[in-house]
């Protein structure tokens, strides 16, 4: 393709790049205001000017989060959830979706449609009952509980992502291996899933930081510290009607970091985009 | 259940893998003929989410919509009253202000969100040097927790300690300082634009993983007819990642319209209920208030809007198959 | 054939599978004894401002564990910030699973009470009623009923203003005592982006109680003294009036209070230096003694300026609530009574910067407060002042009145739409009718 580049390419690309300025600036400077709290002292984050570099940048509200809270338990708490939310998320939704749009089953279209007006309740109503679920079923003050209580909101969504991927993808690819004598499950696991992998790291990401960042389950299910989650932590800088907010600003920037370390070396996935080609050969 | 019938299915591969790598369970006998109906796998591959949600979410969803029809108030028993919620609610004159506060505020968002995320995708579909940066950089709202997000924005469009009003009066030498959140004729686009910068990473992770679905192929075949740029991206794009739009702009309809932290945190309803939106009411009388019931039927408002829009984006997604 | 029979096979199938779905959450529910708890005392602890305060808590906790011959795993003290509170009391009372003793917000109490949630503890509060000096009366009202007490006065909580005496000596000015001289004040004080009043007027709780604060003192009043409502009155009108002459002709409010969410605004208002006045609890001024002594040391605590009715201040009050589902009532009530005697209660209280006001009036002869002139006129509104329930007292009713930010509401479309004062006070009387019928006893 390069040598053969056309003056409408080249056009094309100067949007481009200049679009990609635009937004690069405007989903960073939230962030950075974000990042240079978190290096201001007190007196200067309350002082009368925002000023946009800290005039004597100090990691005191990083030696509060790490000393004086359980951060790394935290932290870790927060890991173990996300990742078992996200690794069960990606396996039942992968099923659920390849169901919904492949196969004829009875119930499925409102299957489909139940798992959506799921959302329609908001969690601010669903965490009392859920919660006596979780009472009467011994899952209060458990990482596993909390688990499974994220997967409530991840898999309708996932699943639905996931249909919307799957029904782009041209049936002839799957029928030829049918005829072949290859079961479902087979199809789902050496042809679908390979060519989804863009969809798959997408639906993955979400999960992640959805779960990661979950907060009123976290803080209503869990109330012993080796239970509980980063998201709670945060309110530990909230007294009564004062923000301490060089500590939540700290917390905040390591809170952001594993989703992004995350995302930023699993993306080749995101990139790959195997063409219909490559999975025939 | 299940686990049982991937073993089978492993240990159906094993034996039957005569046809080369792609031949899994070839062997053509009772098992392998149910293994291949589509009721029984259907069932079976929608099992494990069924169960999860029926434990998680339909439980609670229909104690939700049970409650709404009774005078319940947290941890105390509770009366069924019918509609009678209902009817405190629409004798309310800012009710019906506050159903319409939530359409403009959810209409607005998801649109400029769609096409913000669109563009977005499109910026970063294009082969550039560096891309896994950059596409880590927009992807950072997403990673931020909802609540700091709003939290940063409210101090952001602070009158005078804000950044905004700062830099409006150092590089425009904008002589009287704005209240982003405190005038009426502000408040809903400050507010809208705080879920749109939170929100936009869905729409662009999904489309750009959309767009990469698309063969290339398509684009070559366009190409060769001679296809100009905006010629592909209506008759190749746009057509292709129909579902993925569909999807997206579905969940996150529901989703914007029943978010509740931003306007919680930003103006919790205010000026003059200009920002005022259901979820926050329902918040407001469900939890500040103890008044489960009405909340719950706070929600239920929404609902049948919800529903209809469900159903609608969802009927041809669901038929268009084979 | 074989078609024929899986389709019945997986029909079956599928029928089973959603009986148990439908049933297993009721199975579940029923199954309450699995919930059974393994803590026989839990505490739940709402962090104050200093870390000393807290550790003096957690540490008369441990002992009182120690005392009662508990195992330390028997024992659970549970740290839960303030905006977690409600949501996680809600969920935990609608479950049976409260905790036996947690400190609570005013109103709260009688409406958990109203509930049968609360242990009678009249024995408890009798006892602190004989200690030397007694208990202040404004400390009861928020835990009586039927001539019995529901819960444990455990702090007050003063509205005082702040002020900044650096800027009112600069202008050679005393503080206002009359709110038309507070308006002059604030007038000469002010240059934008220096503001005279960081009133907070969003649609949160502080809102209500600075608009109440200002009514009160041109005589209006939510209830009167029986619970009637008598919102709709000339007098609160006159208060709806000045603040709106205060905030759109005088602009001594800063614009953007009308746009505050939470109640953070106003304080951080002060906190940064923008305004002159704020009318909070002390938690700004606990704040500063921790983070910036040298604006405390700038600001003046004062009663709120006087009206035609005289200068009404506010009080909050903040009790122990001991729950009745706890399993094990005589520990939970002693776990209440030993927080509250007064040497080890003195020790949180002094350390909490100026944070609570003790409801023992003699503990004001502790150095802490005899050596700190700056708060006299603050622990006088401690024996005179109101609560927000005024002229009645905290009920379930004025807890919703208050968190619902009725009157807020009413005063912004005065503020921003232009409606008539007297029309809005009218519209907040009917909703705060509705709300004392509703919930009367």
């Amino acid at each position: 393709m390069a040598g053969v580049e056309s003056n409408a390419d080249r056009g094309m690309k100067w949007v481009g790049n200049l679009l990609l300025a635009v937004f690069v600036i405007w989903t960073l400077v939230p962030f950075y205001w974000m990042l240079v709290t978190s290096l201001k002292d007190h007196g200067e984050i309350y002082g009368t000017e925002a000023t946009l570099w800290p005039n004597a940048p100090t990691l005191d509200s990083y030696r509060t989060l790490f000393f004086e809270t359980n951060y790394f338990l935290f932290f870790r708490n927060s890991m173990m959830v996300a990742l078992s939310t996200t690794f069960i998320t990606v396996f039942i939704a992968s099923l659920a979706a390849y169901a919904i749009a492949r196969l004829d089953f009875p119930g499925r279209k409102i299957l489909a449609r139940g798992m959506i007006y799921t959302y329609l309740v908001p969690q601010s109503l669903l965490f009392i009952p859920l919660f006596a679920i979780m009472v009467a079923a011994g899952l209060t003050n458990s990482l596993s509980g909390l688990t499974l209580s994220h997967l409530g909101f991840t898999i309708p969504f996932c699943t639905w992502l996931l249909m919307g991927f799957f029904m782009s993808i041209p049936a002839e690819l799957e029928d030829a291996a049918l005829v072949d004598g290859c079961t479902r499950l087979g199809v789902l696991f050496r042809i679908i899933l390979p060519i989804s992998l863009p969809a798959l790291a997408v639906i993955a990401f979400f999960s992640f930081t959805l779960s990661w960042n979950e907060y009123l389950y976290a803080i209503v299910f869990n109330s012993t510290p080796s239970t509980l989650t980063l998201p709670t932590g945060l309110t530990a800088f909230v007294v009564e009607d004062v923000f301490f907010w060089g500590p939540i600003m700290a917390s905040t920037i390591f809170t952001v970091i594993p989703p992004l370390v995350v995302y930023f070396v699993f993306q080749r996935w995101l990139i790959t985009g195997l063409t219909m080609g490559a999975v025939k050969a | 259940m299940l686990e049982g019938r991937l073993q089978a299915s492993k240990v159906d591969s094993a034996r039957g893998g005569r046809k080369g790598g792609v031949g899994l369970g070839a062997r053509p006998g009772v098992l392998s003929v149910w293994l291949n109906s589509q009721r029984v796998v259907g069932t079976l591959f929608v099992l494990p989410a069924l169960l999860i949600l029926a434990f998680v979410v339909v439980y609670p969803f229909l104690s939700a919509i049970w409650i709404s029809f009774q005078d319940k108030m947290v941890g105390a028993p509770a009366r069924f009253i019918g509609l009678g919620n209902y009817v405190e609610l629409f004798n309310d004159r800012y009710f019906v202000k506050t159903i319409r506060n939530t359409l403009v505020y959810t209409l607005f968002a998801v649109g400029i969100k769609f096409l913000l995320g669109l563009a977005m995708a499109l910026v970063l579909a294009q082969p550039r040097r560096l891309d896994f940066i950059w596409r880590t950089i927009l992807f950072v709202p997403w990673a931020v927790p909802t609540i700091v997000a709003a939290l940063s924005f409210r101090w952001i469009y602070d009158d005078f300690s804000g950044l905004l009003n700062n830099f409006l009066i150092g590089a425009f030498g904008m002589t009287d300082v704005i209240s982003w959140l405190g005038d009426p004729n502000y408040a809903m686009a400050s507010v809208i634009a705080v879920v749109v910068w939170s929100g936009t990473p869905f729409y662009t992770m999904s489309f750009l993983a959309g767009l990469k679905a698309i063969p290339k192929e398509m684009y070559e075949a366009a190409r060769i007819d001679g296809a100009n740029v905006w010629q592909e991206f209506w008759y190749v794009t746009i057509p292709q990642m129909r579902s993925v739009f569909t999807v997206v702009v579905m969940l996150s309809t529901i989703w914007t319209s029943t978010n509740l932290v931003i306007v919680q945190v930003l103006t919790n309803g205010g000026p003059a209920n200009t920002t005022q939106i259901l979820p926050n009411l329902a918040y407001k009388y469900a939890l500040a208030a103890s008044r489960l019931g009405i909340g719950s039927a706070v929600n239920m408002v929404f609902f049948p809007i919800l529903a209809v829009l469900i159903y609608v984006l969802s009927r041809r997604m669901l038929a268009e198959r084979e | 054939m074989i078609k024929k029979n899986l389709t019945r096979r997986s029909a079956l199938k599928t029928g089973a599978a959603a009986g148990a779905l439908i049933t297993a959450p009721m199975i579940l529910t029923s199954r309450k004894s699995w919930a059974q708890r393994a803590e026989k005392l839990v505490y739940w602890h709402l962090p104050t401002f200093t870390p000393a305060a807290d550790d003096h808590v957690r540490d008369q906790f441990n002992e009182f564990v120690k005392m009662a011959g508990l195992k330390e795993e028997e024992a659970a003290f549970v740290v839960v910030s303030n905006q977690d509170l409600v949501p996680r009391l809600s969920a935990a009372l609608e479950t049976g699973t409260p905790p036996d003793v947690a400190r609570l917000y005013e109103s709260y109490v009688q409406l958990y009470r109203g509930q049968g949630h609360m242990m009678d503890v009249t024995d408890i509060v009798e006892t602190m009623k004989g200690e030397e000096g007694g208990l202040f009366d404004s400390s009861l009202t928020a835990v009586a009923y039927d001539g019995k007490y529901w819960g444990v006065p455990f702090a007050i909580n003063p509205w005082p203003m702040h002020a900044r005496m650096d800027v009112l000596e600069e202008n050679g000015l005393d503080y206002p005592r009359t709110w038309e001289e507070f308006v002059e004040t604030c007038l000469k004080v002010q240059k934008p982006p220096f503001y005279g009043f960081g009133m907070d007027l969003g649609l949160t709780q502080d809102a209500t109680d600075n608009i109440m604060q200002l009514c009160w003192c041109f005589g209006g009043k939510t209830v009167d003294e029986n619970n009637a409502v008598v919102f709709d009155s000339p007098e609160n009108v006159a208060g709806f009036t000045l603040i709106n002459e205060m905030y759109n002709t005088h602009k001594i409010i800063p614009r953007g209070v009308v746009g505050n969410g939470d109640t953070a605004w106003n304080n951080k208002a002060y906190q940064s230096g923008q305004v002159a006045f704020i009318n909070n609890p002390t938690s700004v001024y606990a704040y500063l003694a921790g983070e910036d002594p040298e604006l405390m040391k700038k600001t003046g605590l004062f009663g709120v300026p006087a009206g035609p009715a005289g200068a009404i201040n506010q009080i909050d009050t903040w009790s122990l609530g001991v729950f009745s589902a706890s399993p094990e009532p005589e520990l939970a009530k002693g776990l209440a009574a030993h927080f509250m005697q007064p040497s080890l209660y003195n020790d949180v209280i002094t350390n909490t910067n100026g944070r609570f006001v003790p409801v023992y009036p003699t503990l004001f002869n502790d150095p802490w407060w005899t050596e700190r002139p700056e708060f006299r006129e603050f622990i006088d509104i401690a024996s005179t002042g109101v609560p927000i329930s005024y002229a009645g007292p905290p009920t379930a009713a004025s807890g919703e009145v208050l968190a619902t930010n009725i009157i807020p509401e009413a005063l912004q479309l005065v503020l921003v739409e232009g409606v008539d004062p007297a029309e809005a006070v009218g519209e907040a009387h009917q909703k705060i009718a509705a709300v004392y019928e509703r919930l009367a006893e």
